[in-house]
């Protein structure tokens, strides 16, 4: 597939640029958003368990 | 044997150690074929004699469709595990599953009418395939909704399981929708393993990709149950451990 066929606005160029923008966006969202509510999660959880070692 | 696997892994620590350690390996093999899969899809594969190049859309449109129909199978199994053996893993699986279900729903649709502008002339159409994904869809929306209003974890996740198991019904309707009914959407273009209709050139990067999608949904449910599991048992010793 050459970049002509992808930028010409009268052919299919901007459907699939589109349909492979969708995909990247909605991919990388799979993939960020676990590790982000992991990162933040074990930061709670270590806080938690270090209040609760503190108190003891 | 079996049963000893079994119940290893339905034991969060075993479960989060051994997912763990796969979680490498599976991104690195995912990152692998998704890349050739693109590269033989975008660059390789002959331009259609028909559609021209619009039909390149399928190397993400097919695989998330494939995928939006595999997850919610997954989901009902661990649906029933979970309702008879009360396994955490299992509902743990359905919780951390749905959202990706979704997304792949989501895409697969969107995709779907991406693809439905040049060919048929039309963004969208009610006929049988493409509604009953829809309704797939809100199947997902629903059991995320669910989880989210009920606050007990274990109700929500029976709450859950039960409409996956319920919502299963839709599977079959969806996968012969283009049998059963006259629909715009075209047939099952590997009705025969066999002899597929797609010419060897255009099919092998479609199969690569789907197995990239597929791998890439193992990946990160894992990566999701592990925190998940964290969450449910931040209490435990074996939390306090892992954490350390």
């Amino acid at each position: 597939m050459s970049l002509t066929h992808l930028l010409d606005p009268t052919g299919h160029g901007p459907f699939i640029l589109a349909s492979y923008g969708i995909s990247l966006v909605v991919l990388v969202w799979n993939v960020a958003a676990p590790l982000v509510r992991d990162r933040n999660l074990r930061r709670e959880i270590r806080n938690e368990i270090r209040a609760r070692k503190n108190a003891a | 044997m079996i049963k000893t696997g079994f119940h290893k892994l339905g034991s969060p620590p075993s479960f989060y150690t051994l997912a763990g350690n796969l979680i490498p390996w599976l991104a690195f093999i995912t990152a692998g074929l998704m890349g050739w899969g693109l590269y033989g899809g975008l660059a390789l594969a002959p331009a259609d004699y028909q559609q021209g190049e619009g039909f390149r859309i399928i190397y993400v449109h097919v695989p998330s469709a494939w995928m939006s129909l595999f997850v919610y199978v997954t989901m009902a199994v661990a649906g029933l595990v979970a309702l008879i053996w009360r396994m955490k893993v299992a509902e743990a699986w359905i919780t951390c599953a749905a959202p990706m279900g979704a997304s792949f729903t989501f895409l697969a649709l969107a995709t779907g009418s991406l693809w439905g502008k040049p060919m048929w002339g039309t963004y969208w159409v009610w006929d049988a395939r493409l509604t009953s994904e829809l309704v797939l869809l809100f199947l997902y929306l629903g059991i995320i909704a669910l989880n989210a209003a009920i606050e007990d974890r274990r109700t929500a996740a029976r709450a859950c399981s039960l409409l996956a198991i319920v919502g299963v019904v839709n599977i079959p309707i969806i996968h012969y929708s283009v049998e059963w009914w006259y629909t715009l959407h075209q047939g099952p273009i590997m009705a025969d393993p066999a002899n597929p209709s797609v010419h060897p050139d255009m099919l092998w990067p479609l199969l690569l990709m789907a197995l990239a999608f597929n791998l890439f949904f193992f990946t990160l449910v894992l990566v999701r149950m592990r925190s998940e599991l964290i969450d449910r048992e931040r209490s435990s010793r074996w939390v306090e451990d892992v954490l350390a």
